[in-house]
């Protein structure tokens, strides 16, 4: 057995739990400040208004590899948009770059369709899988930004470096961009290529921001304590390695 | 028409289905159950293979339609002539030349020159840094980003001090370090996410 | 309601929160009809849309909400101070009396005080109606029990007809029920050929008698001259509906007008109290709410008005009876005219008194014209536009304006609303009539509603038709410097590649350890093993990762190594061949004979460590004679992954590196003591950060690192020094340090540009303002 592999999952699952209650008991949310992510909030508000369309691009990440957490989010920030801008002109699309990710985006735009009693305008091609390489998959997806009245792109999701091509886009097209990954060179690339970049693991917390569920929110705080027990357990291990040194 | 009833019952019998098999598969990382690893990696990859082929479907569907609609036929109509096209080399010829060619003279070239779009699509946004957020961490990037180019040119590797001592330091101490960390962070939020699923509370399955 | 996709905390958690929230999925009653269902599933859409509005959402609302200017505020019943409901009531008490009076209806002496407010009577029918779609019991009355609306004689008119704004709570005998406004004479004998549906019985009636007449005269002919508008109230399923039994029976026991209070709802899809949207303000473009109207874009209000009179029309054709049609819908047109009324003219207080103000007396004001008497279509008037009539509609224009009520704002001067005064404004696109309101009466208010439906409509659909949104152009300076640097940067590569100069070497004493460990790894393996070499590079990467691995595997190949050829990317079996192909030629082993390609790995990470643990399961790779490579040779002699001497990744992508690592490595040295089959990686530059840390771990994970095309370089400077040959990495390295040169130039320069800019304007503003 490895004990190793069950310490961590269910110290997660209790952490996650402890928060989820103790967040019911007290009143507001408790997360730093991501203006980012404020600055969406905004963005998605301005689009639905306009009548200018919002697309989510969930990226590359396969779902069967730890790239697909990043696509998770990506999915469950797709629910939540979809959710609020469905009735929109102008409907959110999402495109992906992976088949999987296609089946999911396209069984999450119109689930929520179907809980809004909507599911009469949805249409299949919002969902789209632009290509199943990276530079196939930023290529078609650029079209998209250009020609389907794109005012506001989000990228949350796994990509690499092809992201400055979906970035550049979105620029030429004078559209707000906000990008997340969970990819190194693709978060050195949107840092310098998007306004609004997320850097680490804020990709994780957009759930929590755009309350997209309680548990997200409660997955966060567990995340902060078990990082906070990680840097200590480094702080002290190099402590002692230092001390066993001099000693 | 409205859906009179939204209550469906593949929702329930998806999460079970989910929840089921993910447990399942992180039970066997636990307590090792090679066969059952094994037989649940096997399927996955088949359903990958499949899910591939359908991601394949939906670029002709989406592309057909457009050239149905009127949509910016031609390049639509290019990649479902290109895509047809080249199914049917990659099948039909067991040579390999004509699929060799297609990707020497046209897969990678196309690729290469969107790499070199990208070259300077990352040199422009790296100019305009400094005028669209003028702070000291971009500052700090921009002054990284030169320093990475130098010490990877041969004149940069001459410089003693840089070539043998700052770069290495640089590439293996502080950007791996720094790498570290986030990887660490991208890891819980993986974990936190993984865990999300199993619980019922993120259904990516259209719950 | 699908599980919680809102809330996402999982549905076994539910049970367990501190504070009870509604249940996710209410399977609706068997016992409901299916168009309560409807009903309700309506309803639920708007509470959803609702309950997912996150609270950025809302404070933007809010903020929004507060910061709007106070005339487009329109009052609600709630925020109403006595003083101005009282004030409310009494103006619209004025109107109607006023109305009653040009009408010849008002006897003074028959005038109450006080009288019950229409709008309470109407507000107890709907909740009544309410309570019956809920299924809770109506309020019953105290003296007159509501019977059955199917009991209720629908052709029969209405013995004592209060009109639509009384309720059973009425004291139905009182002599203080203003006939003349609200209803009919108590006193006179329901004509037999009265048989109008309770809600135009409900209607007041302009002139009692002759109107009424012309009201129920289509319904006896049972021909389709109903009104257009009354024809698109008829709900399409209505000829469906059973008719309603003992209808003579109970027209004996109970009068019309309490039809519409039975226990049981009428079966007609009635729009629930819900669905009735709270339109503030039917006149401004507010309506931007079709989240609340999930049904589609138009709210039901409008939705009634367009009830396809198709279908309406078919059925009289069809020989059904017009009474019994307008019967069966009687509630819901109760529920869709008076809903339809903004609240601000709906929020009379109920138990506020109404005072009558000096009405004129009847001889003063002159009675309508005989033609416009006879243009009208009196039961098309629902009262609440009567009692919004301007005076100027009734009276002479030389009437005596002393004794019309005391105006203090400015009159509307057209619209419907003409002729009344502190009208609150509306927006001028909205109501933008083409043609002056003429002072109307009834039958041309009827025109108006159609006007003021219209114009409705066109509102609604300003809201689903936005305006194309401008696709904003890139600035010119913007521009040039994309092309400015696209150029240089082409221009270098080119000369780089056309002009070879010896002007830039590699130091001779700069190999790194990694680099060396990958040849000693080489050097270390025997001849003709078996080395697993994953091309795991994107085509746009094929420049660099080839020039990186060109003299790894012309260094593989020397030592004459069988190579088993995998990807996990699509296109990387192809690449694989394709580079062996072309680059690898002059190698024998190359011409068919000792490589295998065995093609993708689907999956990804599942994929991978699938493969890792069982090669021969995970892939079954055919030859052109369709026979499965693992039982031919070389590749009978593996048995798992352990059984491969080297195992080498070329990738771009630090993802699949790591892939590689945490999924194959473990397989590949079970004991985790570096004992195991090494594993080597080619990766990209950008990748070297990310990977090099498991070169550092101890025992190794990564036995060795080649990174981008410096490493390819510095390899092929070791390699060279055994064979004697230069490779790619070398061929290319004066036009890469010239194109990264020009890139440092430009990206260095124009950022200092923009450095001093930023430190000149942020000087000049405090000096600007210091000056100011």
């Amino acid at each position: 057995m490895n004990l190793t592999n069950l310490i961590v999952v269910f110290g997660f699952v209790g952490l996650m739990l402890f928060f989820f209650f103790f967040n019911q008991r007290r009143p507001g949310r408790h997360l730093r400040d991501i203006p980012a992510y404020y600055r969406v909030g905004g963005a998605i508000e301005v689009a639905v208004e306009d009548g200018s369309r919002i697309h989510i691009s969930i990226g590359r990440g396969d779902v069967l590899s730890p790239q697909g957490a990043a696509a998770m989010v990506g999915l469950s920030m797709l629910r939540k948009i979809a959710t609020v801008a469905s009735d929109s002109d102008h409907p959110p699309l999402a495109s992906t770059g992976d088949g999987m990710l296609g089946i999911l985006a396209r069984d999450t735009i119109y689930s929520s369709y179907k809980a809004l009693n909507l599911t009469t305008g949805y249409k299949p091609n919002m969902g789209r899988v632009t290509g199943l390489t990276p530079f196939s998959f930023a290529s078609g997806v650029i079209p998209l930004v250009f020609d389907e009245r794109v005012s506001t792109n989000l990228m949350i999701g796994s990509f690499g470096s092809e992201a400055a091509l979906i970035t550049s886009a979105g620029e030429r097209s004078q559209a707000r961009t906000l990008a997340a990954t969970d990819n190194l060179p693709g978060q050195a690339v949107m840092y310098a290529a998007t306004q609004d970049p997320l850097i680490g693991e804020e990709l994780y917390a957009g759930g929590a921001y755009l309350d997209v569920g309680k548990m997200h929110e409660a997955s966060l705080h567990a995340q902060d304590i078990v990082r906070w027990v990680i840097a200590g357990a480094i702080l002290l291990s190099a402590l002692a390695g230092i001390l066993q040194g001099l000693f | 028409m409205k859906s009179k009833n939204k209550f469906s019952i593949q929702t329930p019998i998806a999460m079970i289905i989910a929840i089921v098999t993910g447990v399942t598969m992180l039970a066997t990382y636990i307590w090792p159950m090679p066969g059952i690893q094994v037989t649940l990696l096997n399927w996955v990859t088949i359903m990958a293979a499949a899910a591939l082929v359908i991601g394949v479907f939906n670029l002709v569907s989406v592309h057909g339609r457009r050239v149905i609609e009127g949509k910016n036929i031609v390049n639509s109509a290019a990649l479902v002539i290109a895509m047809v096209a080249a199914f049917f080399i990659k099948f039909l010829d067991q040579d390999y030349l004509p699929a060799e060619w297609m990707l020497s003279y046209l897969i990678v070239p196309i690729e290469s020159a969107l790499m070199g779009v990208l070259v300077v699509s990352l040199a422009y946004a790296a100019v305009r840094l400094i005028s669209k957020r003028p702070n000291l961490y971009s500052g700090i990037f921009i002054t990284t980003v030169l320093f990475s180019l130098v010490a990877n040119t041969a004149l940069g590797l001459s410089i003693p001090i840089i070539g043998d001592t700052i770069k290495p330091f640089v590439t293996h101490v502080l950007a791996s370090a720094g790498a570290r960390g986030i990887l660490i962070g991208v890891a819980l939020g993986t974990i936190t996410t993984g865990l999300r699923i199993l619980m019922g509370a993120d259904r990516p399955y259209g719950g | 309601m699908a599980p919680d996709s809102d809330n996402n905390s999982p549905d076994w958690l539910e049970g367990l929160t501190p504070e009870e929230e509604p249940a996710e999925f209410n399977p609706e009653s068997s016992d409901d009809p299916s168009w309560m269902n409807d009903s309700k599933g309506s309803d639920d859409a708007p509470d959803s849309s609702q309950g997912v509005v996150p609270d950025w959402l809302e404070n933007i609302r809010q903020q929004e909400k507060s910061e709007e200017p106070e005339q487009d505020e329109l009052p609600k019943s709630g925020s109403l101070s006595p003083e101005d409901k009282k004030d409310t009531a009494n103006w619209l008490e004025n109107i109607r009396t006023q109305y009653a009076s040009d009408t010849g209806q008002l006897d003074a002496s028959a005038i109450p005080e006080p009288v019950d407010p229409p709008s309470q009577d109407y507000m107890e029918r709907v909740q009544t109606l309410k309570d019956q779609e809920q299924g809770s019991p109506p309020p019953a009355a105290p003296e007159a029990p509501s019977p059955a609306i199917e009991e209720q004689p629908s052709a029969e008119p209405p013995a004592e007809d209060p009109g639509w704004g009384d309720s059973p709570g009425v004291d139905l005998t009182s002599s203080s029920t203003p006939a003349g406004i609200w209803g009919d004479d108590p006193t006179e004998e329901p004509s037999a050929e009265d048989s109008s549906p309770d809600w135009l019985g409900g209607l007041p009636s302009i002139d009692s008698g002759e109107l009424v007449d012309e009201v129920i005269q289509p319904a006896q002919d049972d021909q389709a001259q109903v009104p257009n508008w009354l024809q698109g109230m008829e709900p399409e399923d209505s000829a469906d509906l059973p008719e309603a039994p003992g209808l003579d029976q109970a027209a004996d026991q109970s009068p019309e007008w309490l039809a519409g209070f039975g226990d049981e709802p009428p079966p007609v899809p009635t729009p629930g109290i819900a669905d009735i949207p709270n339109v503030e303000d039917p006149g401004l473009p507010e309506s931007d709410e079709p989240a609340e109207t999930p049904g589609g874009g138009l709210p039901n209000w409008l939705e009634n008005l367009k009830f396809s009179p198709d279908d309406s029309r078919r059925h009289l054709e069809e020989g059904e009876a017009f009474a019994e049609n307008y019967a069966q819908e009687d509630v819901s047109a109760l529920l869709f005219e008076p809903d339809d009324l903004p609240d601000w003219l709906d929020d009379e207080d109920p138990d506020a008194p109404i005072e009558i103000k000096q009405p004129p007396a009847r001889a003063e004001i002159a009675p309508p014209t005989e033609t416009q008497v006879e243009d009208i279509a009196p039961a098309e008037l629902p009262s609440w536009l009567q009692a919004m009539r301007p005076i100027e509609a009734v009276t002479e224009p030389d009437s005596e304006e002393s004794e019309a009520p005391v105006y203090t704002g400015e009159k509307e001067k057209e619209g419907p609303l003409a002729g009344l005064s502190d009208v609150l404004p509306a927006e001028t696109f909205v109501v933008s009539f083409s043609n002056k309101a003429l002072p109307v009466t009834g039958f041309e208010l009827s025109e108006a509603q159609q006007t003021y439906t219209k114009i409705l409509k066109t509102m609604v659909d300003t809201e689903t038709t936005s305006p194309p949104v401008k696709r904003r152009k890139m600035a010119l300076p913007q521009k040039m410097l994309r092309w400015v640097i696209s150029l240089l940067m082409m221009a270098a590569v080119f000369f780089g590649s056309w002009e070879s100069s010896d002007t830039f070497t590699l130091p001779p004493a700069g190999i790194p350890d990694e680099e060396t460990a990958v040849y000693n790894q080489i050097e270390a393996i025997s001849p003709n093993s078996e080395v697993l070499v994953a091309f795991d590079y994107q085509p746009g990467f094929s420049g660099e990762m080839e020039s990186a691995a060109y003299a790894v595997i012309d260094h593989l190949l020397h030592k004459n190594t069988s190579l088993s050829v995998v990807s996990t990317q699509p296109t990387g079996p192809d690449m694989a061949t394709r580079f062996l192909n072309s680059k690898m030629s002059h190698h024998p082993a190359v011409s068919g004979i000792k490589y295998s390609n065995l093609g993708y790995i689907a999956g990804g990470a599942a994929g991978l460590r699938n493969f890792a643990a069982n090669p021969r399961m995970a892939i079954t790779p055919l030859n052109a004679l369709g026979q499965n490579l693992w039982t031919q040779p070389p590749l009978n002699a593996i048995q798992n992954i352990q059984s491969y001497a080297l195992v080498l990744v070329i990738t771009d992508d630090p993802d699949v590196a790591r892939s590689w690592v945490e999924q194959v490595q473990p397989y590949l040295d079970p004991s985790a003591a570096g004992t195991g089959t090494p594993l080597l990686m080619v990766v990209s530059a950008q990748a070297e950060p990310l990977v090099y840390p498991f070169y550092q771990s101890n025992p190794k994970q990564v036995s060795g690192i080649v990174s981008g095309v410096v490493g390819g370089a510095y390899y092929e400077v070791t390699y060279t020094g055994v064979t004697g040959k230069a490779g790619s990495a070398n061929n290319y390295w004066f036009a890469y340090n010239i194109a990264i040169l020009i890139a440092i130039a430009l990206i260095g320069g124009i950022s200092f540009i923009n450095l001093f800019g930023v430190l000149f304007r942020s000087n000049k503003k405090p000096k600007q303002r210091g000056s100011a």
